[in-house]
């Protein structure tokens, strides 16, 4: 009964306790169970960690203490003391009057008490975005002004919410662009996959997300505020482009 | 917890009128190293060390305007301080390459105020309505 | 009765009524950002900052939200008891402030120095329990009614644990009054010998309190059939229960302090020769160590559920209560340092 709190406390000649900030702390807190203590920590230092097959390791800590109680059999063969290698009596009444495992978890819950918060403080702070993230629609231009979109509607034909609009017409020097491209915002899912299918990479979507209106109707996107948008984001739409488009 | 030590670290790096322009706006005493300012006064700063600033929080704005709302960060340095690009617009080759000579000048969401965006139809109309003319009886 | 002997009584009056408000009207600040200090708290222990939006780290948030709720509609169910739907919540606030009448803020600095004073607190806690009865029986509603009742009958259950507790210091003191309990600590802090019994006595004040792991009755309704008992409460009477379940959480952490950390004492600071009364400031200083320990334990634990709660008092608990009461008059008799 009492080779626990000696192995606990380190005094057989042959274990070596390491010093270290966990077992500091550990040794505060009754371990209850031997796989866990310290001793059987110091077991495993001595030996190489062998990875050729997983192990739990049991067998070897079940046998390190193998010595200290023999099992004792009745007449019929039955084991009389099967949890010998477990927690004693003291060990058990220790846990359970003094809330060992609550005082534990409350440790870890006191140990957060000190550290920094994550909260980011809005509109200062801003959440981490990707390049290839899904907002706010731009129509692009070429590096010379002129507007990429050729009117294909491919954009038109698969949207999954039929959120594009579009109707073209030859412009007065003959080249084949839009009237009329309107996404309704509120249609859209933001899925991509106008930006995907369109062969000029004229519609994309920036990373902005705080577009917010006051009232539905500021959501229906023409075609001069899709190019607007484009001409304001120009820079950075095509720097997202540009480390994103190996993948694409 | 909001620590009394970063605080006091804070302060005695910005300066009690910055601290307390932070304290007011922010919320909380942030420092770190100033990296830009853009087209409209709003100043970056950056503090890349994970001891200091937790690292979701190592990039942060100063709005110039009193009433500062998210929309007024013109897109390049929306893209760094969304940590979607590493470099500001100052130091990123890439991004000023690709500024276009037609670049439109930035604004803010201006719904709710008269420069909304208001939807109209870009195309003639293919209906005409009509007027209803009402000829005198004989 | 002539004129000297009215002005007399009337002056005696007015300054027992600026004794009265000299504890009290900080004791209503205390609880006012108790309730911050809860939320900030509790966001700190989950790595989140908590309200920070009303004054500078949030400070101003009790205000706000009592303006709230005085501004909200008061909703009274029609067939309600509607003098016992608002006296309920008015006598739970009342019997947790009258509790800070016995309570000494340094040597003698105490509103009434009962000699029984021990007695009077242990009554008024069995008092406030009517404030939840009758809360949840005014309001006509079975579900409220059900819920009062379970509250009733834990908060009545952990009141046995809660005396076994306070005799167990009686014993170990020789008196119920408040300042011979600090005195007598002078040589050690009970919570050093007594462990044990502190543990036990602040599990049964968190039950009391009705705080987690043991406020089943204030959760969610959907993880349990009945809702609590201050469900057709809203907005003043709200503020009242409010007030006073956060009341009775700073009182029942001072009351902690001074039974288990000497009170007022620091062991070097017998005579206080400054005007600035550093007991009291230390007595603030225990009490704020406990209402850490209560928020510390919301932010950790997770809820039992109601038989489980009954069952910890009446078969784990009592038995160890039972247990030191034979203990320690056993001591005390057996090495003959009883002190009466």
């Amino acid at each position: 009964m009492f080779s626990r709190p000696r192995l606990v406390l380190g005094l057989q000649p042959r274990i070596f306790i390491k010093p270290s900030v966990a077992s500091a702390r550990t040794a505060l807190v009754a371990r209850r169970l031997i796989s866990n203590s310290t001793c059987s920590h110091a077991e495993h230092n001595h030996q190489k960690p062998k990875l050729e097959h997983l192990s739990s390791g049991i067998e070897e800590r079940l046998a390190h203490s193998a010595h200290l109680l023999e099992p004792e059999h009745d007449s019929q063969g039955n084991e009389l003391n099967a949890y010998r290698h477990g927690p004693s009596a003291l060990d058990k009444a220790v846990h359970l009057f003094f809330f060992t495992e609550i005082i534990r978890g409350m440790w870890i819950v006191l140990e957060n008490f000190f550290r920094p918060p994550y909260t980011i403080m809005y509109p200062f702070e801003k959440g981490p975005l990707s390049p290839r993230f899904r907002g706010e629609h731009a129509l692009r231009r070429y590096p010379s002004g002129e507007e990429r979109c050729i009117a294909c509607k491919l954009c038109e034909a698969i949207c999954p919410a039929q959120a594009i609009t579009i109707e073209s017409e030859a412009r007065m020097d003959g080249s084949r662009k839009t009237t009329k491209y309107d996404i309704d915002m509120t249609k859209c899912i933001y899925c991509g996959f106008c930006q995907e299918a369109c062969p000029v990479d004229a519609i994309v979507e920036t990373q902005n997300q705080e577009f917010s209106v006051e009232n539905r109707e500021e959501l229906l996107y023409n075609k001069e505020k899709l190019l607007s948008n484009g001409d304001r984001a120009e820079a950075e739409i095509a720097a997202n482009l540009h480390s994103d488009h190996v993948y694409r | 917890m909001v620590s009394l030590h970063r605080t006091i670290r804070s302060i005695r790096r910005v300066g009690l009128r910055e601290w307390w322009r932070q304290m007011q706006y922010i919320g909380d005493a942030k420092s770190g190293t100033y990296v830009g300012k853009d087209q409209f006064g709003n100043r970056y700063f950056e503090n890349r060390n994970a001891e200091e600033e937790i690292p979701g929080r190592h990039r942060w704005a100063d709005f110039a305007q009193h009433d500062f709302n998210a929309t007024q960060i013109p897109p390049e340095w929306h893209s760094w301080i969304s940590h979607i690009r590493k470099d500001p617009p100052t130091n990123d080759p890439v991004m000023q390459n690709l500024s276009p000579p037609w670049k439109a000048p930035y604004v803010e969401n201006l719904t709710g105020t008269r420069g909304a965006y208001k939807p109209y139809n870009t195309v003639v109309p293919k209906i005409n309505a009509w007027e209803p003319k009402v000829k005198a009886r004989a | 009765m002539n004129k000297s002997n009215l002005i007399e009584n009337l002056v005696g009056l007015i300054f027992n009524l600026a004794d009265v408000l000299s504890i009290i009207l900080p004791v209503l600040l205390s609880v006012a950002f108790m309730t911050i200090i809860e939320r900030k708290q509790l966001a700190a222990h989950q790595r989140r900052v908590g309200p920070n939006t009303v004054g500078y780290y949030g400070i101003l948030q009790p205000f706000a939200d009592a303006l709230k709720l005085i501004l909200k509609e008061t909703v009274i169910p029609s067939q309600s008891n509607k003098v016992i739907f608002y006296l309920a919540p008015v006598s739970t606030l009342v019997f947790s402030l009258l509790g800070w009448a016995v309570i000494p803020f340094g040597q003698g600095l105490v509103l009434s120095d009962l000699s029984l004073g021990i007695l009077y607190t242990l009554a008024l806690s069995s008092l406030g329990v009517y404030g939840v009865l009758l809360a949840g029986w005014s309001a006509n509603s079975k579900y409220a009614f059900l819920g009062s009742l379970r509250s009733t009958a834990a908060m009545i259950s952990y009141e046995l644990i809660l005396s076994s507790a306070i005799l167990i210091i009686i014993l170990l003191t020789g008196s119920l009054n408040y300042i011979e309990i600090i005195e007598i600590q002078q040589s050690i802090y009970f919570i050093v010998p007594l462990l044990p019994v502190f543990i036990f006595y602040f599990i049964s004040i968190l039950a009391e309190t009705s705080r987690t792991p043991f406020d089943l009755q204030e959760a969610k309704p959907d993880l349990q059939k009945i809702a609590g008992f201050f469900t057709e409460h809203s907005s003043v009477p709200f503020v009242f229960f409010f007030l006073g379940e956060y009341s009775s959480i700073v009182l029942f952490s001072c009351i902690t302090a001074i039974f288990f950390l000497g009170g007022y004492n620091f062991n070097e600071i017998f005579i206080n020769e400054s005007i600035f009364n550093l007991q009291a400031i230390i007595l603030g200083l225990k009490t704020c160590i406990f209402t850490f320990f209560f928020v510390w334990f919301r932010a950790t634990l997770p809820r039992l559920r109601y038989d489980q709660l009954i069952s910890l008092c009446w078969l784990n608990l009592l038995p160890v209560a039972v247990a030191f009461i034979i203990l320690i008059p056993s001591i005390l008799i057996t090495f003959d340092i009883s002190p009466y």
